[in-house]
């Protein structure tokens, strides 16, 4: 909202030599933040109305002349003659010009200083329109030639009456009491400790010839509505000081009832409505009624908009049967009923609207009024006739005309007489809330002068009643926050709070050690991502259903099904493409892959920690104020793919595959502590592998039948769809599950007294025995010796037969109690050659 | 008989100017071991002269003797430095050999970067908890009460305009703001509540470089029998301190927020032009970094804490306004593009 200076100044006594500046710190610090100052005479400090006495031909060039020009007494006591050298060819003796004099900074940024052009001394400049920034018909063609009435030696802006200074404030939504220049005035007036002044309207009334009579079917919704009548305006522009407010606070003149209006609404703070009257008249007789929109209601707005009003919209209707519809209220006029320059008599209206009820009809037809902001943050119920008498006072004054008396709803005066509010505060709640207080004397002066009722009660504190305009201020927190953004937050002295941990929250515990994951990964060269929430199905599909449908391995409903499942879906989605909440983190993840492959860049490693967002249905024990019938599961997802090294100039470069993966995978398991049967599964059906990922290739993490995530190979559809030329690995984890451990605790253990001994299989088996089948016979095989299995080479080829694959393996055996002897080692070495055999057929190399 | 001595004497003088020759001539390892067997082995020349010493005089054996074993030790250490010398030489001619371009890369593994945002985040935990916060989680799917209607903000309430909310469906949306964790805080906890909530929040704004729909805040929430203004303010002067540099300085302004009461707005000196004036803070020298307030005692009142017991403070920043401040990152998409080039440079 922008704030005149030069109107504010009507209203409060300011100190004198208080600069803008000061005065746009102050209220920033108060709670009305000033985010610009528009100075309208930058740059025309020390430019003034010149008269050009003589002109001649300079000597030494021929497209220059040499002027005298006086600036009056511009410069001091006498006056004073500029010797100017002009390049312009529009000039004259007579002519009065602006002249930009030494040390002034003109608006195109040249800065005028004492000079010699072709040996001839210039002690300023004329300026042309272009050089001072003013839209003029001139331009560039030569020197801005003024109006010969203009005094000489008049301040440049003064001439041009842009002499005022214009705040930009941001009201925040408690603050309607601000919504205009008295309002503004107001803190000034406390911040600066100065006097308010407050006009009163004054009124010479006439016995109306029309009668008016005002019924609100609703008082609850408008409890009161003024209005007076004026016979015999002359519509027809604004007087230019009435201009110059409208224009200086960002708004364009239209005609001077209208503007009258709009002043008055930014005077005080109360919307001014007003009726061409004759439109509301019928035998004589003004008959206003304020009632609920009937549905499907016509209407056309003073903007000409077409709508159709409903129930919720108020609506001001006139005549016997209610059939004009003459504004919507509190939000905008009908073109019917507008004020045009053919009106000679008009209605005026000042009322009080339901805050929501005009929020809604602005909200719902987007029409964001001056009048319905000022509604919908409530307007100062004692107002209302003051701002009526106070538009008709200024009506008759620009416009003529002879006023009525003002006539109002019958509940109006009932519904006004306000319950002044109190508030006791005592200085110990004071200091309480703010650490220390001021003097109780400041106190009663700066609440004061906000035009609160203050009586001390010494000890006891003080006793507030709240003026009528500050809807805002119901509890003694609210006073105190009047008291200290008037006294200064810089009166506080820093304190830090005592220095005590309650109790360490479980999250902190969590965030520590996924702390730790995330430096680990980082360690490995993965980068976090983040992505976000939202998402689309076709996003998910990752372009993977036409591949699927062409190749028939996998249904396009089933996918479908799949992705349907548990989805979280946005009733207000930013558009189609963010119509989803993410289920699966991996997705996401690969679209990072594609984005970066069209950079070229093909080595890639992320990894991204983020809730996913699941619909679940009531719980049995869900308390309403926080139940929100959906489930967010943290989940760790990694992608990987490329090169295992990037600065690699020493040759072949080896490629991420399946067992970088899943052994980062296992390394992530382990930090997180002891988890006691977790398993990777290879599933026997397709339909359990996540559809993004390649069906031999990818590994279950499965606690008995609880899934925890997958590792594996992402679906080369993906990668060939998304033009990523490269092989994706990815995994992904439930960390709901990973962090429910207890933080993992290191025990130290003793070596091994006496050494472990190593022997080296190497057994064929069909290719349907996995090496967890081996590892796992093993283990239950030997039992106490067992210290490790290690398996370091898998042969598939011509060596062995077909179908069957080879692993190498290295036991290590040890014991706590002793050296092993060599009887022992080769009882066990037989007994796992032996168990492989009778259960796996297997053959032994060297056997 | 003075002859037998003086013929040894003189043998063993010659042997040294001999083999010393030799030693000094050597070119290869195996020749220093070859002339060792040749003069100290046991059928060495040495050995040789001492074998005739039963020729000699009882009384001129020792000075003999003497001599012999001189000139062993002499011939071992010229011996050994003669080795060493080839050794040398070998050594020094390989390492010349070995002479690498070093100016190649280091054999580099990938070193992954965690994100910009991720990384102010957790400077900004660190922070709080090094004075007494811990850390606690809302979810981003929030009832309205949470969000709204327990934080002073009724469906009709103009304050909704500050922010437009996306709905999950009717009363179900996208946190607006972290500050509905301090409800969920407060229905689950009795004070002394000390605590930061780090988080995603969401907005219902068309993407560009300031605005994303996503983004990210910090609440935090101290609430006990007597918590004061101005500890809000040395809280919030200890972090910008932390965050920014020990020359930070803050200042409040009056502000509203409908769960605070009173309500600032926190600006530090901008980090700029250390407060005096850049176009990054329109040459006021400060920056607006955050939000914060005195609990506002409806919010007790919604949880059911007795009436006038507690006071406490809440303030509320967003991450991505502080990344990008700190790093000079003047588009806010860039953080959720997951650009290599852009996270690569927080390594």
């Amino acid at each position: 909202m922008k704030i005149s200076l030069s109107w504010l100044k009507e209203y409060v006594d300011l100190p004198q030599n208080v600069t803008a500046d000061k005065i746009a710190e102050k209220l920033t610090y108060a709670g009305l933040e000033v985010e610009a100052i528009e100075d309208q005479g930058m740059g025309l400090d020390k430019v003034f109305v010149g008269a050009v006495l003589e002109k001649r031909q300079h000597p030494n060039a021929d497209r220059l002349s040499l002027t005298k020009v006086s600036v009056g007494k511009a410069l001091g006591d006498e006056e004073k003659i500029l010797h100017i050298v002009c390049g312009a060819q529009n000039i004259a003796k007579g002519q009065k010009v602006p002249v930009a004099t030494i040390g002034a900074v003109i608006p195109d940024g040249l800065e005028i200083k004492l000079s010699k052009i072709r040996d001839e001394t210039s002690e300023g400049m004329l300026c042309s329109p272009t050089e001072l920034k003013i839209n003029h018909p001139e331009g560039e063609k030569g020197i801005y030639i003024l109006d010969n009435s203009a005094e000489t030696g008049t301040p440049f802006a003064e001439y041009l009456g842009k002499n005022d200074v214009v705040f930009d404030l941001s009201i925040t939504p408690d603050r309607g009491d601000a919504l205009s220049h008295i309002g503004v005035a107001r803190d000034l007036a406390a911040l600066f400790d100065c006097k308010l002044k407050i006009p009163e309207p004054r009124l010479s009334e006439m016995e109306s010839p029309c009668e008016v009579s005002i019924t609100s079917e609703i008082p609850k919704h408008c409890p009161a509505y003024f209005v007076r009548y004026i016979e015999g305006v002359k519509v027809g522009p604004s007087p230019s000081w009435l201009r110059k407010r409208i224009e200086a606070i960002g708004l364009r003149s239209t005609n001077n009832v209208v503007d009258i209006s709009t002043y008055v609404m930014f005077e005080i703070g109360q919307p001014i409505h007003t009726f061409d009257a004759n439109t509301l008249v019928e035998d004589n007789r003004i008959k206003i009624t304020i009632r609920d929109g009937k549905e499907g209601e016509e209407f056309l707005t003073i903007s000409h908009r077409e709508l159709n009003l409903n129930s919720n919209d108020i609506v001001i209707a006139a005549g016997e049967k209610e059939q004009i519809t003459a504004a919507m209220a509190g939000v905008m006029g009908s073109n019917q009923t507008e004020v045009s320059d053919a009106t000679s008599n008009i209605l005026i209206e000042s009322a009080i609207f339901d805050a929501a009820r005009v929020r809604a009809t602005s909200r719902n037809y987007t029409m964001l009024t001056d009048a319905a902001y000022r509604f919908e943050r409530k307007v100062d119920p004692a107002r209302l006739a003051w701002a009526c008498d106070r538009t008709a006072e200024l009506i008759v004054k620009v416009a003529g005309g002879k006023v009525g008396h003002r006539v109002e709803n019958a509940e109006a005066k009932t519904a006004l007489e306000v319950n002044t509010h109190t508030i006791t505060v005592s200085l110990r709640e004071i200091t309480r809330l703010l650490g220390k207080a001021p003097e109780p004397a400041t106190i009663t002066k700066l609440i004061g002068r906000l035009g609160f009722g203050v009586k001390a009660l010494g000890e006891e504190g003080f006793v507030f009643t709240v003026p009528t305009w500050r809807n805002d201020v119901h509890v003694a927190e609210d006073i105190i926050e009047e008291i200290i953004r008037l006294w200064g937050f810089d009166k506080l002295t820093s304190k830090l709070p005592e220095a005590f941990v309650k109790n360490e929250t479980a999250v902190t515990v969590q965030e520590r050690q996924l702390r730790t994951i995330r430096k680990l990964l980082t360690a490995w060269g993965f980068s976090e991502a983040l992505n976000f929430t939202f998402t689309n199905m076709e996003a998910e599909l990752l372009g993977l259903n036409n591949w699927l449908k062409a190749s028939k391995s996998i249904d396009d409903e089933v996918i479908q099904k799949e992705l349907d499942k548990d989805f979280v879906r946005l009733e207000s989605p930013l558009g189609e493409s963010f119509n989803l909440l993410r289920r699966d983190l991996l997705p996401g993840l690969v679209r990072n892959a594609r984005l970066n492959a069209s950079h070229r860049m093909h080595d890639i490693r992320f990894f991204e920690i983020r809730p996913t967002f699941h619909s679940v249905g009531p719980t049995k024990k869900s308390d309403p104020r926080t139940e929100t019938l959906t489930k967010e599961n943290l989940r760790l997802a990694f992608l990987a793919g490329g090169a295992t090294i990037h600065e690699d100039w020493q040759g072949e470069k080896d490629s991420i595959h399946f067992y970088d993966m899943k052994g980062w995978l296992e390394l992530v398991l382990g930090a997180f502590g002891k988890q006691s049967g977790v398993r990777f599964v290879k599933p026997d059906k397709v339909e359990e592998i996540p559809y993004h990922m390649h069906p031999g290739q990818t590994a279950l993490l499965m606690q008995g039948n609880r899934p925890l995530g997958y590792v594996g190979q992402v679906h080369p559809y993906v990668c060939k769809q998304n033009d990523i030329r490269v092989n994706l690995y990815g995994a992904d984890l439930d960390l709901n599950w990973a962090l429910s451990f207890e933080e993992r605790k290191h025990r130290f253990k003793t070596f091994g007294k006496f050494p472990n001994v190593e022997r080296d299989f190497s057994a064929t088996v069909a290719e349907s025995i996995s090496a967890d089948n081996l590892r796992n016979t093993i283990k239950s095989s030997v039992k106490d010796l067992l210290r490790d299995i290690k398996f370091f080479d898998v042969y598939r080829g011509e060596r062995i037969p077909k179908g069957h694959v080879s692993y190498a393996f290295r036991v290590v055996l040890g014991s706590d109690k002793g050296t092993l002897a060599d009887k022992e080692v080769q009882d066990v070495q037989q007994k796992i050659i032996s168990t492989l055999q009778d259960k796996y057929q297997a053959q032994f190399a060297g056997l | 008989m003075s002859t037998v001595v003086d013929r040894l004497l003189d043998r063993l003088a010659e042997l040294k100017t001999e083999a010393n020759a030799k030693i000094q001539e050597i070119t290869s390892e195996p020749q220093v071991q070859d002339l060792r067997t040749m003069y100290l082995g046991k059928k060495g020349k040495v050995s040789e002269v001492l074998k005739s010493l039963g020729d000699v005089d009882g009384k001129d054996r020792p000075k003999i003797g003497q001599e012999a074993n001189e000139l062993r030790d002499f011939l071992e250490s010229e011996l050994r430095s003669g080795q060493t010398r080839l050794e040398t030489a070998r050594i020094e001619a390989e390492i010349a050999k070995e002479s690498i371009d070093i100016t190649l890369s280091g054999m580099r593994a990938p070193l992954g970067a965690l994100h910009p945002l991720m990384q102010v985040r957790d400077r900004m935990i660190d922070i709080f908890s090094g004075i007494g916060f811990s850390v606690v989680e809302g979810p981003e799917i929030e009832t309205d009460f949470c969000n709204f209607e327990a934080l002073n903000v009724p469906a009709d309430h103009p304050a909704r305009d500050m922010q437009d909310t996306l709905y999950v469906r009717e009363n179900i949306v996208l946190r607006t703001q972290t500050s509905s964790v301090q409800i969920r805080t407060m229905l689950a906890e009795k004070p002394p509540i000390k605590v930061i909530a780090p988080g995603a929040v969401y907005r219902n704004d068309d993407v560009d470089a300031t605005h994303s729909p996503m983004f990210h805040q910090v609440e935090g929430l101290y609430v006990d029998e007597s918590v004061s203004l101005e500890e809000l303010k040395g809280t919030l002067e200890y972090f910008a301190k932390e965050m920014f540099g020990p020359k930070t300085k803050i200042r409040l302004r009056n502000s509203y927020f409908p769960f605070t009461e009173p309500s600032v707005e926190v600006d530090c000196t901008c980090i700029f032009c250390k407060g005096r004036g850049c176009r990054i803070c329109k040459q006021s020298g400060w920056i607006e970094i955050l939000g914060a307030g005195m609990v506002h005692p409806s919010l007790f009142e919604k949880v059911g804490y007795p009436e006038g017991k507690y006071t406490g403070f809440a303030f509320g920043m967003g991450i991505e306004r502080i990344a990008m401040l700190l790093y000079g990152v003047d588009d806010i998409r860039l953080f959720y593009e997951n650009d290599i080039r852009f996270l690569e440079q927080f390594r």
